[in-house]
């Protein structure tokens, strides 16, 4: 697959006094962190803590009015998302965001359009340069397609597919996009127990099999505190601890958003 | 004679189903309903016949046409639609209304409203088969047709632009996390769609053997074969065109005797109600099912 070099850990993503609002609702408030190369960060919080809302400006979705959010030094903060995605930020949804009339072949292969260098008309026409190409992204393809275990279902339509099957193809499109940073909106949501056995693997081997950094947001704690090597929690929008998972546990402000007050 | 009419139909049925994949590409991407497709029709039957006017050869004049019509779509997203982004969609579909008036009356200020001879791409003359007479310019059309549906249909399942364009029509937020630039698509869309426009108005003006300004109501043509096949549906627009076609066909070799002139131009119309009496979301369309 695609490897990358060993790295010290240097800042991959930074999100600076980040503020966003939604009519005088504050979705995001004030919410600073950073996230380090080869890392898998976890954000959680209460439900409507702001964890999506904060995704969603990472991946230029929605744009804060405060703040700033930087990816490998870079600003990107008001930048569109298909801008942000080429810059190497890949993504899954909260609900399964896939191609329904579409095979898994095929929705993983849509996965590799920042990567065609051929001319769309020759690509079209299969000329030469076109289909060495072609044969080369579909090789990538089939790699994430064994990667993943999806061998079974690559010719078939993905809207007949189990959920937990949809969840494994729609990390393989974003695994396509080759990128630096992976953003999972509760990958284990709506899985079995198995499938999150399965899928815990998944995301540990894409860390550190591949090279990618990870920042995921998940309500499933027991899952959270096995893989992650720091925790960032919100609470209404604003970051109220940040550490190791044994750090964060313990925490009275993070039992606290949690529990409520008895 | 009933195989000469139904031959005669499947041959327009097949420039309309073209016309209309046009139509449904452009409302898979956006969801805007273009009601200047039969303008756009037009458009490219116009710019070919003053290519061909001007003094360049046939072939030519036919080929830049297609090029110059993908042109005016690529602009016409661009200059008019492009602004309209996040506005409701009614707003969109008036103004491709509008889109409709101002071509037309563009046509009417530089070519007037007179029928003008359009010159023939295909040898004049037919040939028999079983005793049905089949004109070249018929043969050819339905070859042509098929030739650029087969070409389209290529395009939108193989090329990276063209599932790129699958993946936009399906799920924006998906495809923008994919690092596709759903503005680039829309453009391309209307590119494309303006380009099979125009094929479209190049072979019916073939058929027809001369056009005018009202050559822009094909449009209403097509957009019952996109309702009758479903509005978001490649092969419904197909099979659609083909019905259309065939119906219109039919109508007027059987019915407007009886009924009185005109009737072939309705008679596709009627049909399209019945259908859509019992299949509301046309033949091959997506049911949306929603909780009120």
């Amino acid at each position: 697959m695609f490897h990358l070099p060993a790295k010290p850990r240097m800042s991959l993503l930074k999100v600076s006094n980040v503020t966003l609002k939604f009519g005088g609702v504050k979705a995001i408030d004030n919410a600073s962190f950073e996230l380090r190369e080869g890392e898998i960060l976890a954000m959680i919080g209460p439900n409507g803590a702001g964890k999506t809302s904060l995704l969603n400006c990472i991946s230029g979705f929605y744009k804060p009015q405060e703040g700033q959010i930087f990816f490998r030094n870079e600003e990107i903060t008001r930048k569109k998302p298909h801008i942000i995605a080429r810059k190497g930020i890949a993504r899954t949804f909260q609900n399964v965001e896939l191609y329904g009339g579409m095979t898994t072949l095929d929705v993983i292969m849509s996965g590799r359009h920042i990567h065609y260098k051929c001319n769309p008309i020759f690509s079209g026409l299969y000329f030469i340069k076109g289909r060495d190409e072609e044969i080369k992204h579909r090789e990538k393809v089939e790699e994430i397609i064994d990667f993943l275990d999806l061998q079974q279902y690559r010719r078939k339509v993905v809207s007949t597919l189990p959920y937990g099957i949809q969840k494994r193809i729609e990390l393989g499109r974003a695994l396509a996009l080759e990128p630096q940073l992976l953003l999972l909106d509760e990958p284990m949501g709506g899985l079995s127990f198995e499938e999150k056995e399965d899928m815990a693997v998944y995301v540990l081997e894409i860390n550190e099999d591949l090279g990618i950094s990870i920042l995921l947001i998940e309500h499933d704690m027991g899952f959270v505190m096995d893989i992650s090597d720091r925790i960032v929690v919100l609470d209404r929008g604003r970051v109220i601890a940040s550490g190791t998972p044994d750090e964060v546990k313990d925490d009275p402000r993070v039992i606290q958003a949690y529990v409520g007050e008895g | 004679m009933i195989l000469q009419s139904l031959i005669n139909g499947i041959t327009m049925g097949g420039i309309y189903a073209l016309i209309a994949l046009g139509f449904v590409l452009i409302y898979k991407a956006s969801k805007v309903l273009n009601f200047a497709q039969g303008e756009l029709v037009m458009a490219g039957a116009f710019i070919c016949l003053a290519l061909f006017d001007s003094g360049l050869p046939l072939w030519a004049s036919v080929i830049i046409a297609v090029i110059l019509s993908a042109f005016v779509g690529f602009i016409i997203e661009k200059a008019v639609l492009k602004p309209l982004i996040g506005e409701p969609i009614l707003s969109v579909i008036m103004v491709t209304l509008g889109l409709a008036y101002m071509i037309r009356g563009l046509v009417l200020a530089i070519w007037g409203p007179d029928i003008r001879a359009f010159p023939q791409i295909f040898p004049p003359g037919s040939f028999e088969v079983f005793g049905v007479i089949i004109p070249y310019v018929y043969l050819g059309g339905l070859v042509l047709s098929l030739v650029a549906i087969a070409v389209f249909i290529l395009f939108f399942t193989r090329t990276t632009i063209g599932i790129a364009m699958r993946a936009v029509a399906d799920d924006q937020s998906a495809a923008m996390s994919l690092g596709i630039s759903v503005e680039k698509i829309f453009a391309i869309s209307w590119a494309i769609s303006a380009m099979v426009a125009a094929i479209g108005g190049i072979l019916v003006g073939n058929i027809y053997g001369g056009i005018n300004v009202n050559f822009a109501f094909i449009g209403l043509k097509v957009f019952a074969v996109v309702i009758l096949g479903g509005l978001d549906s490649i092969p419904g627009a197909i099979v659609g065109g083909i019905i259309i076609g065939v119906a219109e066909a039919l109508g007027g070799t059987y019915l407007e005797p009886v009924v009185g002139g005109g009737f072939k131009d309705v008679f596709p119309l009627l049909l399209m109600l019945v259908i859509m009496a019992v299949k509301p979301y046309g033949l091959f369309g997506t049911e949306r099912i929603e909780r009120v």
